[in-house]
């Protein structure tokens, strides 16, 4: 018996340990940054592990003063939160429409969003680069905005969609009967239902477009419009000597990330799944 | 099907207008830029005056340079490799997860799955701090716990650095893929789970038999993407090494930025583009194919 609960106790632990240690490993990087980021460099020098001995924030005042953080900070929100109304309207539109009726071409538009998916977006940074400079939108406040608006079309579209494939049609069948015309049912009664999906929508655009390298790499090159995340590579040209300087600018660029997966794990789980299955 | 007729031809116009708008825009942003990528790669051009037509002049040159080549196996070789760490470290998360064993599978979930969420350019960063050759995270742990021997300069050493930069990008969508097949898990009707461990299969036979092909087309998708997603990896290659040593961990998608904006060779940039569309729909048909046939139930 004792032998049989000890080989038990040795499953147990062969099955928990190895688990346990990735997902330790998969904290202990962020908390390390976290932390890390309140040490001065003399600290972190002699190691880059222990705990700050007095924590303090000046990295973090610094990187702003220094390295116009609030600038880079500025524009990826702005690009973030534009791009994500867009995103919003324009798929909330486009999925309303294509769920609800059919018509000629319906298909060939379905399809091509679908099949659009496939396209490895960094093929695209090229002739995109190209178009833009053409139409000298390059180094502007819109350089970015419609790259990222259509990048996350797709699988907004698929979302909701979806969702409004499980939705009956008797309270637009109503609204209409009560004489709202399509824009009115769409956006006055169907819209606040689609809560749960909208929220998906958001979150994932948000994270995708503040997470965004190589467009913003290649369409910005002014001071004053880079995003954070080109920041960063500022910061290890620019102050390569302070490692702690460029710890608290990762961790400003997870913050926001951090938080929002906190409060919205379930939506963010949904999202990735159904946009993975989808496409 | 929870559809809705169109009333009144007006009704048909507004529908009209509202789809198309949005669908020309989504065209001309997405899909026209990869009809001119095409084109460009058949010219010469500096990105200034007008591209001079010159067939698949550049595409012959590229396939002579040896440094194309390189960066094609070392893109190849990342994929192969990444492919099979996430999706296969996925799958067998996804199999323990199933053992009632195994304690804490919501915190597990939440956790492994959190590093997806972070942008590819921060955990690139924070990987070259654990890789760090002089005071790195991975040397000072294997000191301190008297490993020495195996502290290396790991990102470095052109020998190992492909193998080194593989494992952050391994580590942070390992959830990804987990959290996908795990949502395919929890549709397998638990009837099935039970007389499967009424008739004796258990533990690892039941992952094989049981649940693998239950999760089939979900794992599909997972190698698919990971393989495509793989293929053009940028971001956390320009944030760990930018490309070095010399070239031995840069990728296809940094070698097109290089021709493209450092040497100003805008034809070539897109004949680089094209070759690694033509490569990434290669894999993913090729992919698709062999899966596909090799159905391994009903």
């Amino acid at each position: 018996m004792s032998k049989k609960k000890a080989k038990n106790a040795g499953w147990n632990l062969l099955v928990n340990i190895p688990i346990m240690f990735l997902s330790l490993s998969c904290i202990y990087p962020v908390v390390w940054l976290i932390y890390s980021s309140l040490k001065t460099d003399q600290e972190f020098a002699v190691n880059p592990m222990s705990l700050p001995l007095h924590p303090m924030f000046s990295n973090y005042v610094e990187a702003f003063k220094k390295a116009h953080f609030g600038t880079f900070l500025f524009n990826t929100a702005y690009n973030s939160i534009v791009s994500l109304i867009l995103v919003l309207f324009i798929s909330f539109i486009m999925g309303y429409l294509l769920s609800r009726y059919r018509f000629k071409g319906r298909g060939i538009i379905f399809g091509l969003l679908l099949a659009s998916m496939m396209i490895p977006i960094y093929a695209l940074i090229v002739p995109i680069f190209i178009q833009e400079k053409k139409l000298g939108i390059l180094n502007t406040r819109v350089s970015l905005i419609p790259v990222y608006v259509m990048m996350e079309l797709p699988t907004s579209v698929f979302l909701i969609d979806g969702y409004l494939k499980g939705l009956s049609t008797e309270l637009e069948d109503a609204a209409a009967i009560d004489g709202a015309n399509l824009w009115q049912a769409m956006w006055k009664v169907i819209f606040p239902i689609c809560k749960p999906i909208i929220s998906t929508v958001v979150i994932l655009t948000f994270m995708h477009v503040w997470n965004e390298f190589a467009f913003a790499q290649v369409l910005i090159s002014k001071e004053e419009l880079k995003t954070i995340q080109i920041g960063l590579t500022y910061f290890t040209s620019q102050y390569m000597k302070s490692y702690t300087l460029l710890l608290s600018g990762l961790a400003m660029a997870t913050f926001p990330v951090l938080v929002i997966y906190l409060f919205f794990y379930n939506q963010i789980m949904h999202g990735m799944m159904a946009g993975a299955v989808k496409g | 099907m929870n559809t809705r007729e169109i009333r009144t031809k007006k009704q048909k116009i507004f529908i009209y207008i509202l789809v198309l708008i949005p669908f020309i825009a989504f065209v001309s942003v997405m899909i026209g830029p990869l009809a001119n990528s095409v084109y460009y790669s058949l010219t010469k051009w500096k990105g200034v005056g007008l591209p001079k037509f010159i067939g698949f002049a550049n595409y012959i040159k590229l396939f002579k340079t040896a440094d194309f080549w390189l960066v094609v196996g070392n893109t190849l070789y990342l994929t192969l490799v990444c492919t099979l760490g996430q999706v296969g470290i996925a799958l067998v998360i996804c199999f323990l997860m199933t053992i009632r064993r195994l304690r804490f599978k919501t915190f597990h979930r939440a956790v492994i799955f959190f590093p997806v969420v972070m942008a590819p350019i921060v955990v690139g960063y924070v990987w070259r701090f654990i890789y760090n050759g002089d005071n790195g995270l991975l040397n000072a742990f294997l000191r301190a716990t008297g490993q020495s021997r195996l502290m290396k300069n790991w990102l470095g050493d052109p020998s190992i650095v492909l193998r080194s930069v593989s494992v952050p990008v391994i580590w942070q969508y390992i959830g990804l893929y987990m959290v996908i097949m795990l949502s395919a898990v929890a549709a397998i009707p638990e009837e099935i789970f039970e007389s499967a461990e009424l008739d004796g299969c258990t533990g690892f036979k039941k992952s094989i038999y049981i649940t693998l092909p239950m999760i089939w087309d979900s794992f599909k998708i997972c190698i698919i993407l990971c393989a495509s997603g793989t293929m053009k990896i940028y971001d956390h290659l320009v944030a760990l090494t930018n490309g070095g040593p010399g070239r031995s961990s840069e990728s296809m998608a940094m070698y097109c930025y290089e021709y493209t904006f450092r040497y100003g060779n805008f034809g070539m940039g897109a004949a680089i583009a094209v070759a690694i569309l033509v490569f990434a729909f290669a894999i993913a048909g090729t992919l698709q194919f062999v899966m596909t046939r090799r159905k391994i139930y009903e």
